[in-house]
């Protein structure tokens, strides 16, 4: 969905503020229509869709969120960069930024740090634990579910901080 | 005999693969009743993408190269598997969900939602062909071998087999693009290891053999009067006098009959035969672990592991989001939450597959050390059975390994020749669905004649350089251009084609084989010093150009950052242009007439 429309309505309404007023109503009350039809499209479109359940269903309900007016305006406001939606969206790319470059870090230090322990400390190369040298542990079995646990917890980290923004702009 | 019974089963094994994989097409097929192909994919949900992707990542290096790198070198071989996952880590932390958002299907889609720069985008096309070049010799190389070692065809025959099969496969639009196809190959690639692997443990456990001698044990000897042949010149480090017959040259002198080795290292030239008489120890060649303390021990073989192995990290990790057949899959997913959901689960999958090349490479060493001698260590999966089991148990197993490494190279050669034909044919080759099918020959002819002239490096390892290539052009582009505003095309440009450029003049002389080993740790893995050069020049030419930076980035990065429900990422238009990576010819009239999300 675009909102490419909306800058220029704002500077089209030729001063008078009652036909403004009018052509955002009327706007809104045409949007509300196109989206219904799309809903509506989606079911007969996608014979699937129906048949699919709740999880899929719910994204589609969560989508509709944005048909209410201020939503539109919030994310018009987005979109045109003024100043504070820029704020907004500069604040949402730096926590979801730190958030990578943290785990990043977490998983560099840990593979990094793997080379450098055998190095210093030979005698861990040699160490072996229920008759299996403990490198061949590391490198061959336990990074597989350390990736998937740094994996899990961007997710979890990263949706929570979109659903803060979501509801930033939504209230 | 037997020789006749492995080709049968071999072909029969392969045969099931390909009927297996079919009856998968056919239900996709029903499946993708909706008008819109995509749709219907999307509604599969992220468990089937992340197989799929998984389906197309695990290619001849992962199947076959992995365990004969850990054959060769040990517990160090091991960062190349943990590489090629950890790359998924780096590609979920900065990439998935934004270039999701950003609907790009490719990386030139990408500069050009992202800089708006058509110079960038060709540049782009440049290096995805290149990285898709580099990518396919080593599937070719694979799949020769594999014909190879099963019916002692001549190694172009293998690979001519697998491109005719991908060629016909894109153009009949079967077997890929295909989400449930390209995840039925992951599934068959897990049997196909994951079966021989515990029947090997299992026979292991059962044959009552002393347990393993003392760490510092030397080198096996061989069990049996055995012939060697290497297909490139090798040098092998021999550790106690020994007697050979040489037919060929050995140490620069042409000779025949019975030569007498000190310990020393020994060069043999490509197409000599050496043999070897019972109870000799094995020589290893020289990047091999010398013996089984070395090979038990990290940093145990080369002559710069810390840094090579640095090096290999670094590539691994920041290669993996610039791997053209990975990066179109995403576009299968809904959006970008979605997207994350995906690569974790494909972390998991990774994860649980790497496991058994990593124990065959055990087995391997235990087994079939000889191949240590020859220096095709990559045969090892495919020698394990024979050397192992018995006649009809290995016959069987060899077949399934046979057939789970053709089902490898096939589905990750589709993948790269699509990428590499749809860019070729939408940004270089005039035309439009013509233009797509001779692409596609284009796509698979110039490394099956790589190949052909030099085939000089592991595996593994040749995906390496694909993956170093990779990481000094496109990971810098990608995380630069998701995360910070200041990002301009020209900036782009510089860092790609000076980070590029030097990582490819780098890695082209170990590719073609003439590389000196004594430059090997520097110039076979430069990613350690292209990757930040590439970030430097990026930021820095960046900053010097910094009227340049499009007026949307705000917008823009509000599309990739912005969660998906309040709806603002946007798919690229496939109205305007022609096959595009990843489409067949035969599934555009679909994706135009659809509607997609907007």
């Amino acid at each position: 969905m675009s909102f490419g429309g909306m800058s220029d309505d704002a500077n089209g309404p030729d001063g008078d503020p009652w036909a403004a007023l009018v052509k955002a109503a009327e706007e809104a009350a045409a949007k509300e229509q196109a989206a219904q039809q799309q809903s509506g499209q989606d079911s007969t479109i996608y014979p699937l869709a129906s048949r699919i359940k709740s999880a899929k269903r719910e994204r589609i309900v969560l989508a509709q969120r944005r048909n209410s007016r201020r939503v539109v305006r919030t994310l018009a406001e987005l979109e045109d960069q003024t100043s504070v939606g820029e704020v907004l969206v500069r604040q949402l790319v730096r926590v979801q930024l730190m958030l990578s470059l943290r785990l990043m870090l977490l998983t560099v230090v840990v593979l990094g740090a793997i080379p450098v322990a055998f190095l210093l400390v030979p005698s861990l190369g040699t160490t072996t634990i229920l008759g299996l040298g403990l490198p061949w542990l590391l490198l061959g079995l336990a990074v597989y579910p350390f990736f998937v646990a740094v994996a899990w917890s961007y997710n979890r980290g990263a949706e929570r901080n979109e659903q803060d923004f979501a509801e930033m702009v939504e209230n | 005999m037997p020789q006749q019974a492995a080709f049968y089963v071999t072909i029969a094994a392969m045969v099931v693969v390909a009927a297996v994989t079919m009856l998968a097409g056919l239900y996709g097929a029903k499946m993708r009743s909706t008008s819109n192909f995509l749709d219907a994919a999307r509604t599969l949900g992220p468990r089937w993408n992340a197989a799929a992707i998984s389906g197309q990542y695990l290619s001849a290096a992962s199947f076959l190269g992995v365990a004969g790198l850990v054959l060769k070198g040990g517990v160090d071989a091991l960062w190349y598997p943990v590489g090629f996952t950890a790359g998924y880590v780096t590609l979920l932390l900065f990439v998935a969900a934004p270039l999701r958002r950003s609907g790009a299907y490719t990386l030139p889609d990408f500069v050009e939602v992202r800089l708006g720069s058509a110079r960038l985008r060709r540049i782009c096309t440049t290096f995805v062909i290149i990285v898709g070049w580099l990518y396919l010799v080593p599937q070719l190389q694979g799949a020769g071998l594999t014909l190879h070692e099963v019916t002692h065809q001549p190694k172009w025959v293998g690979a001519a087999v697998v491109m005719v099969i991908v060629t016909f496969n894109i153009y009949t639009g079967w077997m890929h693009s295909i989400t449930i196809v390209q995840a039925f190959q992951y599934w068959i690639k897990l049997t196909a290891l994951a079966v021989p692997v515990f029947v090997l443990l299992i026979h292991r456990a059962a044959e009552q053999q002393p347990p393993r001698s003392s760490l510092n044990a030397p080198s096996p000897a061989f069990t049996h009067g055995m012939d060697i042949t290497p297909d490139r010149d090798i040098v092998l480090n021999v550790t106690e006098p020994t007697t050979v017959k040489v037919i060929g040259t050995q140490d620069g002198h042409p000779t025949n009959g019975l030569v007498r080795w000190a310990p020393a290292e020994h060069k043999v030239t490509k197409g000599t035969m050496v043999h070897f008489e019972a109870g000799t120890r094995i020589p290893v060649i020289t990047d091999a672990a010398a013996d089984y303390g070395a090979w038990l021990r990290p940093l145990g073989a080369g002559k710069h592991p810390l840094l090579a192995t640095y090096s290999l990290i670094v590539a691994l990790l920041l290669g993996t989001m610039g791997l053209p057949h990975v990066l179109g899959r995403y576009y299968t997913d809904p959006d970008g939450s979605a997207a994350r959901r995906t690569t974790l689960l494909v972390l998991a999958l990774l994860g649980a597959f790497y496991l058994f090349p990593i124990v065959s490479g055990w087995l391997a060493r235990l087994y079939v050390p000889e191949l240590l001698a020859a220096g095709n260590t990559d045969a090892a999966l495919l020698e394990l059975p024979g050397a192992a089991l018995g006649k009809w148990p290995a016959l069987v197993l060899g077949g399934l390994i046979a057939a789970g490494a053709f089902a490898a190279f096939i589905s990750a050669a589709t993948g790269l020749v699509v990428s590499v034909a749809g860019v070729l044919s939408t940004d270089v080759l005039p035309g439009r669905l013509r233009g797509f099918r001779a692409a596609t020959i284009a796509a698979w002819s110039v490394p099956l004649a790589f190949m052909l002239a030099v085939s000089s490096l592991d595996l593994a390892q040749g995906v390496g350089l694909a993956f170093a290539v990779a990481a000094s052009t496109f990971c810098p582009l990608l995380v630069l251009g998701i995360w910070w505003r200041g990002l301009t095309d020209t900036g782009a440009a510089a860092g790609i084609l000076l980070g590029g450029g030097l990582a490819f003049a780098a890695v082209l002389p170990a590719a073609a084989g003439i590389l000196p080993p004594e430059w090997q740790a520097v110039l076979a893995q430069p990613a350690v010093f292209t990757v930040p050069l590439a970030f430097l020049t990026m930021v820095v030419v960046s900053r010097r150009t910094s009227d340049r930076v499009p007026g949307d980035v705000s917008r823009i990065l509000l599309r990739l950052h912005a969660p998906d429900r309040l709806g603002l990422s946007e798919d690229r238009d496939f109205g305007q242009s022609g096959p595009r990576a990843g489409l067949t010819a035969a599934a555009l009239p679909r994706m135009r007439g659809g509607r997609h999300r907007r």
